[in-house]
């Protein structure tokens, strides 16, 4: 059981993080655009900063997208060629009364 | 004492090939749609991160893992800020990044390629 633990990717933990990242850099503020390059940049720096910590034999892709709240349509769609025994993905969406943010983060195996 | 001897790839990673497949599959699939239509983009965005997971798959690129992003929206004057990093093999891993639109759907691929050891 502890081998799994260390070897392949759980969702759980790093759905989390994610979502103490979001909380921590964009929280209750409002959308703006001025801010925006930061945000995203400072959501997934700290995002990819807590999974180092991790110290798991992963190689990790995140990715994040903030839209503004305008009534527009988005749909986001992943496809992966990898190992489904050891590799995986977890994508978090997030809203307040401004924007919208969808952080994927994707963990494979070396 | 440890000796990491670190394979390379045979046929590593080409950005500017994938980039002209990505053109060659966004452009038209895009172009196609009339109106943003919400039922037809969410199976638009999936069949896209297929086809183009599929096409990866026949370039042959040896021993490589790939993960492809497709994201799909309306344009109305909204804004919106994608970004992304990753924690991988500056030698070996790449991506390639391609956005188009038109008046109506806007669409951003990303395709990354990670070396499997």
């Amino acid at each position: 059981m502890d081998d799994t633990n260390d070897t392949s990717f759980v969702v759980d933990e790093v759905s989390n993080v994610i979502k103490e990242s979001i909380e921590a850099t964009v929280g209750s503020q409002s959308y703006q655009q001025a801010k925006i390059n930061t945000w995203t940049s400072n959501i997934v720096e700290a995002i990819l900063n807590s999974l180092t910590k991790l110290n798991k034999p992963f190689k990790y892709i995140v990715s994040c997208v903030i839209m503004q709240k305008n009534g527009a349509g988005l749909h986001t769609a992943s496809s992966c060629f990898w190992d489904n025994t050891t590799d995986g993905s977890c994508t978090v969406r997030w809203e307040n009364k401004s924007m919208y943010a969808i952080v994927s983060v994707f963990g494979l195996s070396i | 004492m440890n000796n990491f001897i670190v394979n390379r790839s045979s046929h590593p990673f080409n950005s500017h090939e994938v980039k002209q497949i990505l053109e060659q599959i966004v452009c038209p699939a895009i172009n196609r749609q009339t109106d943003y239509d919400s039922m037809k983009c969410i199976q638009l965005s999936k069949d896209l991160s297929q086809i183009i997971k599929d096409a990866m798959k026949l370039l042959n690129y040896d021993q490589y893992k790939y993960v492809i992003q497709v994201v799909l929206g309306q344009c109305q004057n909204e804004n919106l800020m994608m970004t992304c990093r990753c924690l991988w093999d500056i030698q070996q891993d790449n991506y390639v990044s391609y956005v188009y639109s038109n008046e109506k759907i806007f669409c951003a691929v990303t395709v990354f390629g990670l070396f499997y050891y």
